[in-house]
């Protein structure tokens, strides 16, 4: 998987997420500028991203106040933190109060 | 090493032609100035910087980079040029978002009745894991739920 391929799996794994959760007004933030781009002006590839930006796009319509918005990193912390520590527990992981080494 | 964070970054084509014609390092970056656009000519100088930075760790500190590794922060890096040196574009006001403060560098509150998910990716070098993030907030700032992939 490229970089950036992970990065829009990432988004479209979190509106499964909140899709599953039945919340439905949610505004999704990524620090990668290019996926968030290609969703609102898509060049069609027939590329592995492409496939995946395509089924976000389609997320997008079915969810009208779903949003995806670039920001910064520092903006992103608490999911960049979170991402990089993932990597000492199990593969899926829930969390349902806030995890207490990530800051607010 | 070298050559697949060239094919990564979607720069092989870029550096083929030219083995073989160039006779130094001078000339190939000089030759990537003048004929190819500023995108490519900028992440090649963040590419070249990129894999100078990983072979330095890899002399002092004995760390090793995969080409995945150099391929992220070598984008990461051009994202963030592109970013400081972008012409301030008109404040878009979306409804879920409030925009009034104008500034994506700190974490902002949604909208009332909004929820808000930060959403992340890394590449964890050591045994090729990928691990996917998000993490949803209130417009209370409240934590709702996060989750781990």
């Amino acid at each position: 998987m490229t970089v950036l391929e992970g990065e829009a799996v990432a988004l479209l794994e979190a509106i499964h997420f909140t899709d599953a959760n039945k919340w439905n007004r949610v505004v999704f933030e990524s620090d990668s500028s290019t996926p968030v781009q290609a969703l609102s002006s898509p060049s069609h590839g027939d590329s592995k991203f492409y496939a995946i930006v395509s089924s976000i796009i389609y997320q997008l319509y079915l969810h009208s106040n779903f949003e995806v918005k670039f920001v910064k990193r520092q903006a992103n912390m608490v999911a960049h933190t979170l991402a990089r520590a993932a990597y000492s527990w199990a593969s899926h992981h829930i969390f349902y109060s806030h995890p207490s080494y990530i800051e607010h | 090493m070298g050559r697949d964070s060239w094919y990564c970054v979607g720069l092989l084509t870029v550096l083929q032609p030219r083995v073989g014609t160039v006779s130094s390092l001078v000339d190939f970056v000089f030759d990537i100035c003048r004929s190819e656009s500023r995108d490519i000519a900028g992440r090649v100088a963040l590419l070249l910087w990129q894999i100078w930075a990983a072979r330095n760790d890899v002399i002092w500190n004995d760390a090793y980079h995969t080409s995945m590794s150099i391929e992220r922060t070598t984008l990461d890096a051009w994202q963030q040029w592109q970013e400081v040196h972008k012409q301030p574009s008109p404040q878009v006001m979306q409804h879920g978002h409030n925009r009034a403060q104008g500034n994506n560098s700190v974490w902002e509150r949604p909208n009332e009745t909004w929820l808000k998910c930060n959403v992340d990716v890394a590449f964890h070098d050591r045994n090729h894991i990928t691990s996917f993030a998000c993490c949803v907030r209130d417009s209370h700032e409240q934590f709702i739920r996060a989750q781990t992939k």
